[in-house]
């Protein structure tokens, strides 16, 4: 009888410190994601001519649009701060990517509408893609490679 | 008179004991089948087959539910497993029931 409350009672702590690991595990896991910030990181690798899936930033609140080329000989780097009025126009003001390096602005809804340049030879660029949403497009004649990051 | 009364204790006693194994479990769940965006450098990383792809990508809307699912199943499974230690508490700490007691 003293043996099976030994084998129940250590059973019992088996079980308990099983549940304690996935329930910390959980919470880390939880805690991570809660506390990082309002960030998405993208990465693209785009055909000639092609465009990337269509992109949502979210509404009536500034977000800072930020990306890069990676493409060995024509690396980049551009930025805008972003509004998006909804069934409306997207709005921003930034910096091209160098060569040179020069103020972008505007608004606009309509489809082609260039943003920001993120690659040295500016033939990568976000664009208008709708009222709402907006695109990396690669202007070049060969895949270019980078990322984009929004924080909002 | 005193019978059903202690019957009516235990059946209160294991239907609260399968509640926080189930709040446990769904705890568990929702944190196995969630969406599990990956984190690097203290940014949400989008996989890239969405970007590849045709349909709109809503970042905003993906993070906030990330972290309603991180949510949910860090207060169901915190909540089971602090439930559950407080429930088990005479077969994890004997002695200390007996001082108690």
């Amino acid at each position: 009888m003293k043996d099976y409350n030994k084998v129940r009672r250590f059973g019992s702590l088996i079980l308990a410190t099983v549940v304690a690991i996935l329930t910390l595990s959980v919470m880390v896991h939880a805690t991570q994601v809660i506390t990082t910030p309002n960030a998405a990181f993208f990465s693209y690798s785009l055909a000639p001519g092609a465009n990337s899936a269509p992109i949502t930033p979210v509404a009536n609140q500034s977000v800072l649009v930020m990306g890069t080329t990676t493409t060995f000989n024509f690396r980049g780097v551009g930025q805008v701060a972003m509004l998006h009025i909804t069934g409306s126009f997207l709005e921003w003001t930034g910096l091209e990517s160098i060569s040179p390096s020069t103020i972008t602005s505007g608004f606009s809804g309509v489809a082609g509408t260039h943003i920001v340049f993120l690659d040295f030879s500016h033939q990568v660029d976000i664009q208008v893609n709708t009222a709402d949403t907006f695109r990396i497009h690669n202007g070049a004649s060969a895949t270019r490679t980078g990322n984009v990051t929004l924080i909002w | 008179m005193e019978l059903p009364v202690k019957n009516k204790r235990n059946a209160r006693h294991v239907w609260l004991g399968l509640l926080l194994w189930t709040g446990l479990a769904a705890g568990l769940l929702v944190q196995a089948f969630g969406p599990h965006l990956k984190i690097q450098n203290n940014k949400f990383v989008i996989p890239p087959s969405l970007l590849s792809g045709e349909k709109e990508v809503h970042p905003d809307e993906m993070v906030a539910r990330e972290r309603r699912m991180q949510a949910l199943s860090g207060i169901l499974t915190l909540g089971s497993g602090l439930g559950l230690g407080f429930y088990y508490r005479q077969i994890l700490f004997p002695r200390a029931t007996l001082k108690g007691d």
